[in-house]
């Protein structure tokens, strides 16, 4: 136990001593981020409103033909415009976001009581049309229906009957639950932050050693490999537990302080600690998983060369759940990213978790944790680590 | 005292086996300076390895002070100090943090060590860089502190893997003198080197290594006996039969 302490005490005053790699680590993982995504927030924010508030200048093909609509529109904030006379390659050159056409059919269809032909043309991979094509829809959708019910009221036919149901939305989505989903991108900031935010210090104790060749002195003292190992695990896990503790600080000061949220964002003293425990196993785990590979990499250079990956994992299942959003079930507390993912989500949408869960969660990530520290540990106590070959 | 019964290491790599330790049979005695004496590949650097438990051999044994090193490799290495080929120090401690370090890392306590840390100091003339930290410190300097750290847990047995190498003739005297010391100490030291002058000025008993076997072993003089030379260098020659990678 005191030669761990001692690899551990050794480890973090050299680390701490590499004054500026410490300082850029920390303001790089833990301030700049939430400062960027607090600003990129509240820019959407602000592009939203306007938005939805300006005038939305909408081309129409055929104004002569619906003169009726056309004026309809221009009372709800809209300016119809001249359209192009290439549509496709107008929306293509986005020159515009959407464009209205009035087909050479409406006038007769329209009067003779048919469904009375318009195009809307837009391209759905561009995210900055979305609003514009959402208040066209709408628009021509409430034109439709009151358009309809007049035509049903001059036949003296009751409108009210044309619609089966009537449909009532009642949002329960409580202000936390709301605020969650708008925070859909924090699991996995504060989970990458804490699975690799002590990714260069974990990578210079090993792979870092060996090459400055101070390795085989150390492997060479009267004691077994593993507690050298589980030293230096501690050392990165303590750094590895710093990062979080400053991301999540800055995360916290920053929706206090923040203006123009989408959302009422806030997180409690209780929620940041929750999620503070609830990111030790995954911290653990990347630095055991760190060591691994470091252990086995012959340069620092390659050992930085699993960095790109490994960045990846912790999105996986945040896509996952965005693409095809399940509901929580019992095995996903035992999957790394997924479970935390699901933590911290469930702290923020202001949600209790289970008893079980939590037992299956810590269990199951130790377990995990212990594993990759074992071959870790196998490694290190192998003739070929000294060596690095 | 060190005994290493028939030795034997070989390393699969992509090409094939190779045999970098063919047959090594030695005892290194306490109070005595053994040199172990080879061309450059000759197998000096693994066979040292074998020697203070980094490598598992193939065949054959060490012992140390009368115990198998594989068998109790922590109780073994508490009784060996071990300067490596790599003799890296951590650049951001200072000299004296970089030895106190190992003594911990020993068991140690300040009070235990703090003794023979000074003692060290004074022996090995470290005074004037001991409290600056390592990095930019100059070959003669990394080496004078690499040697106090392998040995400041005071072992019967050190082993020194080419100490002398790229060292002034200021720092090399200094550094004879310190292993001198240390044998009459009464301490079992082993060193390997391809250099000529270092055999002559410290060594009690020779083993010559080439390619990964014992040519021959004995003191300075009997060598010379042996192949009937009148130098010491034209026994070597003639014992490992080229003069390819010596040092006068």
């Amino acid at each position: 136990m005191s030669l761990i302490l001692t690899v551990m005490r050794k480890e973090w005053r050299d680390l701490m001593r590499d004054r500026r790699t410490v300082l850029i680590g920390l303001a790089m993982g833990a301030l700049l981020a939430p400062a960027l995504i607090i600003g990129m927030n509240a820019y959407a924010a602000e592009k939203r409103t306007k938005q939805m508030e300006s005038v939305l200048k909408l081309p129409v093909v055929g104004t002569e033909l619906a003169p009726n609509l056309v004026t309809w529109l221009e009372q709800r904030n809209v300016e119809v415009v001249d359209a192009p006379a290439e549509i496709t390659s107008a929306i293509k050159e986005q020159e515009h976001e959407v464009i209205l056409e009035i087909t050479s059919d409406y006038p007769e269809q329209w009067y003779s009581q048919e469904n009375a032909r318009v195009n809307v043309y837009y391209d759905s991979s561009r995210e900055s049309a979305r609003v514009a094509r959402a208040r066209v829809d709408g628009l021509l959708n409430q034109y439709s229906s009151q358009m309809g019910r007049l035509r049903m009221l001059s036949r003296g036919v009751d409108p009210g009957s044309a619609s089966a149901l009537l449909i009532v939305r009642n949002d329960l989505a409580t202000e936390a639950s709301r605020a969650g989903q708008a925070l859909l991108f924090l699991p996995y900031f504060l989970i990458l932050t804490a699975f690799l935010g002590g990714a260069y210090f974990v990578i210079d104790v090993t792979a870092g050693e060996r090459e400055r060749e101070s390795l085989e002195s150390l492997l060479l003292v009267p004691a077994p490999a593993w507690q050298i190992m589980l030293g230096k695990v501690m050392a990165c896990l303590g750094f590895g537990l710093m990062m979080i503790s400053v991301a999540l600080l800055a995360f916290k000061l920053s929706f206090s302080f923040a203006p123009n949220l989408i959302v009422e964002m806030k997180l409690s003293w209780m929620a940041t600690g929750g999620i503070a425990l609830s990111l030790i196993p995954i911290a653990l785990i990347g630095v055991a998983l760190l060591t691994l590979l470091a252990a086995n990499a012959k340069t620092v250079k390659e050992a930085q060369s699993y960095m790109s990956v490994l960045t990846l994992l912790p999105i996986i299942p945040t896509f996952a759940l965005m693409i095809n959003p399940v509901k929580t079930q019992l095995w996903m507390y035992a999957v790394p990213f997924v479970s935390q993912n699901q933590l911290i989500m469930a702290i923020l949408r202001g949600e209790a978790v289970g008893r079980l869960e939590l037992v299956v969660y810590v269990s199951s990530q130790l377990a995990i944790a212990t594993l990759i520290l074992s071959l870790a540990a196998w490694r290190y106590s192998s003739e070929r680590m000294a060596l690095g070959r | 005292m060190i005994e290493i019964n028939s030795l034997a290491k070989s390393f699969a790599t992509k090409k094939g086996i190779i045999q970098a330790v063919t047959d090594v049979s030695m005892t290194a005695h306490d109070g005595q300076i053994t040199g172990l004496l080879g061309p450059n590949g000759a197998g000096k650097t693994t066979t040292m390895r074998l020697l203070y438990g980094l490598l598992r051999p193939s065949h054959g044994s060490v012992r140390v002070d009368g115990m198998d090193i594989q068998d109790d490799k922590v109780e073994v290495r508490r009784r060996l100090g071990v300067l490596p080929d790599t003799r890296g120090l951590y650049p951001r401690l200072t000299a004296r943090e970089n030895i106190a370090y190992f003594a911990e890392l020993n068991g140690l306590g300040p009070k235990d060590y703090e003794p023979e840390l000074e003692r060290l100091i004074q022996n090995l003339e470290m005074s004037d860089f001991v409290d600056r930290r390592c990095e930019g410190f100059s070959q003669g300097q990394r080496t004078k502190t690499a040697i106090a750290r392998s040995v400041i847990h005071r072992p019967q047995n050190i082993v020194l893997d080419e100490p002398t190498n790229g060292l002034d003739v200021m720092t090399t005297r200094g550094l004879r003198r310190f292993l001198l010391n240390c044998k009459a100490e009464g301490r079992c030291i082993v060193l390997s080197t391809h250099i000529m002058q270092e055999v002559a000025a410290l060594c009690d008993h020779v083993v010559v290594i080439a390619k990964g076997s014992v040519m021959a072993k004995g003191s300075p003089e009997h060598l010379k006996q042996l192949t009937q030379q009148e130098s010491l260098e034209d026994a070597f020659v003639q014992l490992i039969g080229s003069e390819e990678g010596l040092m006068l």
